[in-house]
């Protein structure tokens, strides 16, 4: 018995030797509340979190961080998506939220605590005047999709906080915002000298917010309407207030002589394209705030998804520009952009390079599209180094088309394939319409555009963008020479003909053609109260070069005509007005939220 | 030669000598025996030696000493036999040594023999006269044969003289030999699945043994142990080894389908090394699976390591604790047996093709002609009366590609050239087993190579499996065990996204259906230069070569295992054992996305023009994980102990601690010269370091304790629980009891029933909680790091800092609670044998977050509690049909199986009316629903169309006659999201059945296993239910389809079709969720087929062989099922027909023992 003994009493020990510390693992990616705050690199670490969370491109984007692409631009009149599955709805208002709450917490969180924080008195106030400018783009992003919200400024705690917040009025919104800024415009520094200045709020960055944001509240009060007790809209007596302070915010970063528009390159064409596909934003002075990239891991896919057929792995030609944006493109000498495809008398005009037919166009059109026989990679890059654009051969009376890349007509020498190798197509993967986008996309010869692979500065706030904004302020507040002074400093870097007076339509075409592309159109559309009427049962057009065939004759000496024909296979775009305020989820807990009008 | 005649005679002088040196007896080979036996004879004659001696009174130990002198002869005699100071009177003169002996021993009770130079002295009855004394009887050498119930000898019998321990096994001719047997000694001869017989010994014996009653008799495994299938009270179903390996597949789950009711299988696809079936049972989630007491993958084991498999599925899994919650598939391997060593050999192959054949796409007439006019219904659809659109295809080239003459217009068959019909299979496995009683051995090596349908080869599957388990009995109390087993897999595969993805990819199966037939796989049928296709950088051919690079992925698993068990002296039947595992694997996987390019081909210059370029730049991936089980430690005290004649107790006390690590990255580069495809060579530029599986470990502990009471083996009982810890939960253990209880209804008085021979009643309660789907660490609250990053200055990120979601630190198990009742009989001695359980198990606390409580405009980001419930429900009912009819052996065994998964409370979204609660909640109701509309035919004209309810939301104004008709529900007038209902009951099958069939006549074998499934649905989705689906080629089956006449002039009348009418885009209306596009997956295939036949034993005599079995296997045969385009039981693609079909398999096998 003596022996069992021995054995029950090991067995015991070895039994409550187990402990149940045997299961008590350690986190390797959580630390600690007061961890967060002790130290300026968590605090850093912390900034790091609010800036990166600003959504895909701070909240419109632009630059296709997100997959699949989605750009505004291609709900518009700009342009349309290529594949087949973004030409399933004619609604114009594709609609994308931003209700991001949960940001809203940590950043009130931090509001609250970036006070007590072990760092430095300086970072403090600047870490906390950064989270207000952070907070304040957070419901400019809101006001703009959903008219009024609720306004959360401090953690709402369970059983202590009403929870239920309504919605506060659209006014009270943008009032909100401005007051932010306002409040951070004295805090901010106009630079911190660290390299960093483009890429966190300075004291030009919450001009810019605040400039753009009092512009949208100005445009509601003027075009829109009161609805639902000023949930959404604001009163048409409020609107000269807000052009007023638009117009304030831009004049003081015009003033402030801090920036300028870029001017790099003497050719002007190639000046526009530099502009935006830059790594180096620090010596931009047209930037003022951006989106750094960097490979591998902090970059997007906008050239995976955006290249043109030849030249693309993969994805690609996504962004298809219409006819309607590219004949807004005015001629250097001032002319409308009309494109001369037929003479007087109805017939086409046959032209000996595709390109000539876009002579003249303003620079910022050859900048910003690419077009049949556009020079692409042609810096030594063995594919070809210019976009081939064919729809068919025209012979005699006859137009052939065929969408398999490999057949050709015509024998021996002479033969050439039906499509050009970049399409355009009706059922392929290529552009749809005839052209590409090309403002954003990197031309470097080496550059591979894989997915991830794009990181070039994605620009948020441009020097541009505030000219145009306060000439837009000015006309509306009937100041129309401080906005023709706006204007023709984009048209002069532009290197097109400069206007000797203006008009608001005017205003309005310059912001369409300068920032194609650039997310504005989307919302302009929106807060013009126009998108109802400009889709309305309305088609978009494409342009399909086609090669007139002579017979004994290499193709290099034919000519091309061009048909402007409706989108094939593509349906007319309509826009609902009640889209023009988003709607607001109302499930669940969410219920006690007012909804907006036609949901 | 000198031992064995030692032996031999040690053993005729002394059986307590005898009994020692057993163990070298039954090490001899009989031909050794019988080559002694030679020279026995001969050394009876041998003698000649004289002696010379006259003496008076001498005692015979003088005599034999001068002998031992004279002659050199020694004399051997028993102390306690022979009485040497008997004195006797002698007179020899130079006498022969056989005379003296026979003279000095006359008066004595004594004889002797002389052998070689040995004189054996011993008691006179023993050496001559056997018969005379009843008190010793006899002994005699008894030659044995044991057989099978078929008449096929049996190896690796054991054969034991009753009441000793003398024992020796059957060779592979299924003979034995004892030596020196008692002639009424009884020989008690048993085997593993056979009753043990025991047969009075005699010279030759011919045993045949006959199946047990598995009813009765069998020992099943059970958690920490094993037990009588007689005496058991839960739901526990067991298959043989032989049964698994009877078919030829790659994966062990594979092979369980249809044999274990209860289990649940859903194979997904049939690539090599990617093939295995997701099983679980009683549809209650994912099941612990365990190898020899280790928690560990099954899947890839040898099958012919198997030695049973054992499902455990109510309460009686619940021992092993929270990680059993959903049941446990227990699998022994095979250890070591005494005897002499076997063995065996396996070898088969097979060849492999689709179950299932994969859809016809439309070849380049049928193709061009689809494309206008889904281009011209779409055109027509905006402008009824516009002119005709730009086609993709001039109405010329539509002619020309449907003739398919004219030269450049010949259709290509994308799908023909990529896979071929059959790829080969070959699997060997040899092993050796056998042993001493001291040490036992079992030594496996398995060889699988598996090929995969690609015409390019560049699909395969190797696996390489070793197994050692050996046992030692250190001493009488003393036992040890050491089992080491690994394995190295090799999958080899196209790279990216490899043969199959989601769809919409660039995997082989998507581009086959993306690339138009209209290409050419080679650009003017050049083979140096791939064509272009209409997707850019795609040529299914080229994606398949190995030209785009490759995937290949090596794993290597080790696995160790020590057990030491000690019978506790002083207490009968109790037992301690300490058990220890160790588990490493390791996966390292390349993916080489090789740059290559695809031309199209300038007649007028003759130059092969780049079109595009795909995989650019190469890049090489090389992928490391680490993981396994460090530790698990298992202690345990084991009873087992029959108090009186009828109260048997055993009892089991355990501790058991587990720790499992893992640990990995991945590391990619650019090449800009990708001649070689070494990570080193690449460029460093761009280097990308993913941490995939950053390090992460869990621990588990748990002490359980369990006693199973039988009285007389009629009322059965057992109490057991468990005491648990989760990393995930430290805060707080659990204790989770079990309970259950039988009565064997056939053992009392009272029952007289003569037909039926068993009847138990079973019936069982267990709490069986889970960690399972709850997240790490919800117990701190802190900030996550990194949490995506940001740059302040240009190049330099800065990783992110985040609020984690709120701690909850009383988060605890989910809590199921879970009902076994069980009917088991058994009638006509076992010729029909059946079992029914029932089930019920109900969940409380399953994690949800209660998001939906809070507003949203708070921001509170609620972690993890336990609110959600459900419950389970579900029976199974196996039967057995045993029986001989002469030389045939025939066995049925059907059985079905059932369970529905129902919904308890849920926490969904306070709905906003009681109709969106009906429609959008979850709760009370059965899971997996699938919602859709309920289609009542298609528009047969636009005047039905006219008069309809709005069902597109655009006044019909989209609809066209041959689009589906929906029904509206609630008689609104309007067809909307209101109209949509429950279809559909999700892919995985509610009901399962299988039925296994054996027959037996002489040297034949068959087995044929049916197995199907019913009571789920198959949803056609994109590429299934959608023409040109993504700009892509479609089905044939969609070209009976509504049209118009002439398909370029709209205005002709309409032609119905079995499907709506195509439209570039795909219509809103047509693609909805809707019955239209819901089928039942009902489905029985047939499984396997298994036809053997061994050779017989005359023809085998001579030739080393023990056994010989050639065989026909069939694997997936035939299936009958009303789904079409898609196998029922492969639903990988959602129903979008983009997946490896499983494969049938016809092999040839032979099975050898040595």
């Amino acid at each position: 018995m003596k022996k069992l003994h021995y054995i029950l009493c090991l067995l015991a020990l070895v039994i409550s030797s187990c402990k149940k510390d045997f299961v008590n693992l350690q986190p390797t990616t959580i630390i600690s509340g007061t961890a967060a705050y002790s130290t300026p690199s968590a605090v850093y670490a912390l900034m790091a979190s609010f800036y990166s969370r600003i959504g895909s491109n701070f909240e419109d984007q632009t630059y296709s961080e997100g997959f699949p692409p989605n750009y505004t631009g291609t709900w518009t009149d700009e342009s349309i998506g290529t594949f087949p599955w973004a030409n399933v709805s004619n609604n114009v208002s594709g609609g994308f939220g931003w209700w991001d709450y949960g940001l809203m917490k940590d950043l009130n969180d931090f509001i609250a605590k970036v006070p007590g924080a072990n760092i430095t008195q300086d970072l403090r106030t600047r870490y906390l005047a950064e989270a207000k400018f952070l907070r304040a783009y957070m419901y400019f992003g809101m006001v703009k999709r959903y008219g009024g919200v609720p306004i959360i400024t401090k953690v709402l705690v369970p059983g202590v906080d009403n929870l239920q917040v309504p919605r506060s009025t659209e006014q009270q919104v943008y009032d909100f915002v401005g007051g932010q800024l306002d409040s951070v415009i004295n805090v901010l520094s106009p630079a911190y000298g660290d390299g960093s200045d483009k890429f966190r709020a300075t004291k030009y960055t919450a001009y810019a917010l605040k400039c753009r944001a009092m512009l949208y509240a100005a445009s509601e009060a003027e075009y829109g309407s009161v609805q639902i007790n000023g949930l959404v809209g604001i009163p048409a007596s409020a609107a000269t207030d807000y052009w007023q302070k638009a117009h304030d915010a831009g004049q003081a970063i015009i003033q402030s002589g801090a920036f300028g528009l870029y001017q790099g390159n003497a050719d002007p064409a190639a000046n526009f394209q530099q502009l935006f596909n830059g790594t180096d934003a620090t010596n931009n002075r047209e930037i003022i705030f951006a989106k750094a990239y960097t490979l591998p891991n902090n970059a997007y896919s906008l050239d995976f998804f955006n290249e043109p057929q030849s030249f693309k792995v993969d994805w690609g030609n996504y962004t298809n520009p219409t006819v309607e944006l590219v004949e807004q493109f005015e001629y250097t000498d001032g002319s409308p952009g009309k494109l001369k495809v037929n003479d007087a008398n109805g017939n086409p005009i046959p032209y000996k390079n595709p390109a000539d037919l876009f002579a003249g166009k303003d620079p910022r059109f050859f900048a910003s599209i690419l077009y049949p026989n556009a020079e692409w990679h042609a810096n030594g890059d063995p594919k070809g180094g210019y976009i081939e654009l064919r729809r068919g051969i025209v012979v005699g009376t006859d137009t052939l088309i065929n969408e398999d890349l490999s057949k050709t007509y015509g024998t021996g020498a002479n033969a050439i394939t039906f499509n050009g190798k970049d399409g355009p197509t009706v059922s392929n993967e290529s552009t749809k319409t005839g052209f590409f986008m090309k403002k954003f996309l990197t031309e470097s010869s080496t550059f591979v555009p894989n997915l991830n692979k794009s990181s070039a500065t994605g620009i948020i706030f441009r020097y541009g963008e505030v000219l145009l904004n306060f000439a837009e302020a000015a006309i509306e507040l009937g100041n129309t020479s401080d906005a023709l002074t706006a204007i023709n400093q984009i048209r002069s870097r532009a290197g097109i003909r400069l206007l000797s007076a203006v008009t608001r339509d005017q205003v309005r075409h310059e912001r369409t053609v300068e920032m194609a592309f650039e997310n504005q159109r989307y919302w302009d559309l929106r807060r013009w109260h126009i998108a109802d009427k400009v889709f309305n049962n309305t088609p978009l057009h494409a342009l399909f070069p086609y090669l007139v065939w002579k017979d004994n004759t290499s193709p290099a000496n034919m000519s091309y005509i061009f048909r402007i024909v409706q989108v094939p296979n593509r349906p007319t775009r309509t826009f609902i007005p009640s889209t023009y305020y988003f709607s607001i989820g109302t499930g669940g807990a969410d219920s006690y939220l007012k909804q907006n009008p036609g949901y | 030669m000198y031992k064995n005649y030692t032996s031999f005679y040690y053993a005729i002088i002394s059986h307590r000598l005898q009994q020692c040196i057993r163990p070298i007896l039954r090490v001899m080979k009989l031909t050794a025996l019988f080559l002694f036996t030679v020279i026995m004879q001969a050394s009876a004659v041998s003698y000649a030696q004289n002696v010379t001696l006259k003496d008076h009174h001498i005692t015979l130990k003088q005599l034999f000493k001068e002998v031992r002198r004279q002659t050199g002869y020694n004399v051997f005699y028993q102390y306690d036999q022979v009485n040497t100071n008997v004195t006797i009177d002698i007179d020899f003169k130079n006498t022969p040594l056989q005379e003296v002996m026979k003279k000095s021993l006359s008066g004595q009770p004594l004889d002797f023999n002389i052998y070689e130079n040995t004189v054996v002295i011993e008691k006179k009855d023993k050496v001559n006269n056997p018969t005379r004394t009843s008190t010793i009887p006899a002994k005699i050498d008894v030659q044995g044969l044991v057989l099978d119930e078929n008449g096929k000898s049996l190896p690796g019998v054991t054969v034991v003289i009753k009441g000793t321990q003398i024992s020796t096994s059957t060779d592979s001719n299924g003979q034995f030999s004892l030596r020196n047997v008692e002639e009424r000694a009884v020989l008690l001869v048993s085997f593993v699945g056979y009753d043990s017989q025991e047969i009075q010994a005699s010279a030759k014996v011919t045993i045949k043994l006959v199946p047990k009653l598995a009813e009765l008799s069998e020992v099943v495994v059970v958690a920490y142990g094993k037990q009588k299938k007689a005496t058991l009270t839960g739901a526990v179903t067991q298959v043989t080894g032989e049964e698994v390996a009877k078919s030829p597949v790659t994966n062990v789950n594979n092979a369980l389908q249809g044999r274990l009711p209860g289990l649940q299988f859903q194979q997904t696809s049939g690539q090599p090394g990617s093939d295995g079936a997701s099983v679980n049972i009683r549809g209650f989630g994912s099941a612990l699976t365990i190898v020899d007491g280790v928690a560990t993958d099954i899947s890839q084991l040898n099958p012919n390591d198997i030695e049973s498999i054992t499902v455990l599925k109510d309460g009686a899994a619940a021992m092993y604790g929270f990680k059993a919650a959903n049941g446990a598939i227990i699998v022994t391997t095979k250890h070591g047996k005494t005897g002499a060593p076997v063995l065996s050999l396996d070898i088969y192959r097979g060849l492999q093709g689709n179950a299932v054949a994969y859809p016809k796409l439309l070849n380049a007439g049928q193709f061009v002609e689809l494309s206008d006019e889904a281009a011209i219904n779409i055109a027509s659809a905006q402008n009824p009366n516009g002119p005709l659109p730009s086609l993709p295809y001039s109405q010329e080239d539509v002619q020309k590609w449907i003739a398919g003459t004219a030269p450049g217009y010949q259709s290509t068959d994308w799908h023909k050239l990529i896979f071929k019909n059959y790829a080969p299979l070959t699997n060997a496995s040899l092993s050796i087993r056998g042993g001493t009683d001291a040490t036992k051995y079992f030594i496996s090596g398995g060889f699988l190579d598996q090929d995969g349908l690609l015409r390019s080869n560049t699909s395969t599957f190797k696996r390489y499996n070793f197994r050692s388990n050996v046992d030692f009995k250190i001493s009488k109390r003393l036992k040890a065990s050491f089992n080491v087993s690994g394995r190295l897999e090799n999958t080899l595969a196209p790279p990216g996204p490899g043969i199959t993805d989601g769809g919409g990819g660039t995997s082989v199966v998507s581009a086959i259906i993306r690339s138009y037939p209209i290409y050419t796989p080679y650009a003017n049928n050049n083979t140096n230069y791939f064509g272009a296709t209409n997707v850019i950088g795609v040529n299914p051919l080229a994606t398949a070569s190995t030209q785009a690079g490759y995937y290949n992925n090596s794993k290597a698993v080790l696995n160790a295992s020590g057990t030491i068990e000690y019978q506790i002296p002083y207490v009968d039947g109790l037992t301690a054992s300490l058990n220890y595992n160790y588990e490493y694997d390791n996966t390292n996987s390349k993916t080489w996305l090789k740059q290559y390019s695809l031309y199209n081909y300038s007649p007028s210059t003759g130059a092969y023009n780049v079109v595009s370029t795909a995989n650019s730049p190469s890049t090489l991936n090389q992928y490391n994980y680490q993981g396994g089980i460090p530790s698990d430690l298992q202690l345990s005290l084991k009873y087992d102990h029959t108090f009186g004649a009828d109260h048997h107790v055993t009892g089991l006390l355990l501790l058991q601690k587990t720790k499992t690590n893992s640990d990995g990255y991945s590391v990619q580069r650019n090449f800009s010269l990708d001649a070689l495809d070494q990570l080193q060579l690449g460029d460093i530029l761009n280097q990308t370091i993913n941490v995939n599986n950053p390090f992460s470990q869990t621990a588990y502990m748990g002490y359980a304790a369990r006693i199973n009471y039988d009285y007389k083996a009629k009322y059965l009982a057992e109490f057991g629980g468990r005491y648990d810890y989760s990393w995930k939960f430290p805060n707080g253990g659990g204790f989770f009891p079990e309970v259950s209880a039988g009565w064997v209804i056939s053992k009392e008085n009272f029952f007289k029933v003569p037909f039926i021979s068993n009847l138990k009643l079973k019936l069982s309660w267990a709490r069986t909680p889970d960690d399972a789907n709850f997240n790490g660490f919800n117990y701190i609250s802190g900030y996550n790091y990194p949490s995506g990053s940001y740059l302040f200055t240009t190049g330099a990120p800065t990783n992110g800092l985040q609020v984690g979601s709120y701690a909850n630190p009383n988060l605890t198990w989910l809590v199921g609670t879970l009902y076994n009742g069980g009917l088991e009989w058994g009638m006509w001695k076992g010729m029909i044998t059946g079992e029914f359980n029932v089930f019920y198990r109900k969940r409380t606390g399953l994690p949800a977050t209660v998001q939906v409580t809070y507003p949203s405009v708070t921001g509170i980001n609620p972690p993890q509690a336990n609110l959600n419930q459900d419950n389970t429900r579900g029976f199974e009912l196996q039967l057995s049909f045993n029986k001989r009819f002469g030389d045939f052996g025939l066995t049925l065994s059907p059985n079905v199986a059932y369970s529905r998964t129902r919904n308890g409370f849920q926490v969904n979204p306070p709905a906003g009316s009681a109709w969106s609660n009906y429609t959008g909640g979850s709760a009370y109701r059965n899971a997996n629903l699938g919602r859709g509309y309920i289609a009542i035919g298609q528009f047969q004209n636009q005047q039905q169309i006219n008069s309809a309810p709005i069902q597109d939301g655009e006044g019909n104004l989209t609809l066209r006659p041959g689009d589906i008709r929906y029904k509206d529900i609630n008689g609104d007038g309007v067809i909307n999201g209101d109209d949509q209902t429950a279809i559909s009951r999700g892919t995985f099958p509610q009901l399962q059945y299988g039925l296994n069939t054996t027959l037996a006549y002489k040297g034949f074998d068959l087995s044929v296993l049916f197995a199907g499934a019913s009571e789920f649905d198959v949803n056609y989705a994109a590429e299934l239910q959608d023409p040109l689906f993504n700009g892509s080629n479609t089905f044939q089956f969609f070209t009976d389809r509504w049209h118009h006449e002439n398909i370029f002039d709209p205005s002709s009348p309409w032609v119905p079709g079995k499907y709506p009418s195509t439209i570039v885009g795909g219509s809103n209306n047509n693609n909805q969720s809707s019955t239209f596009w819901t089928k039942s997956g009902t489905y029985l295939r047939l499984k396997t087929l298994d036809l053997g036949y061994s050779l017989s034993k005359s023809l085998l005599q001579g030739t080393g062989i023990g056994s010989a079995r050639f065989y026909f296997s069939g694997q997936n045969l035939f299936i009958l099922t009303g789904v079409k385009y898609l196998d029922p039981e492969n639903l990988a693609g959602n129903g979008r027909g983009s997946f490896y079909p499983i494969q049938k398999v016809f092999s040839l096998g032979l099975n050898l023992t040595f």
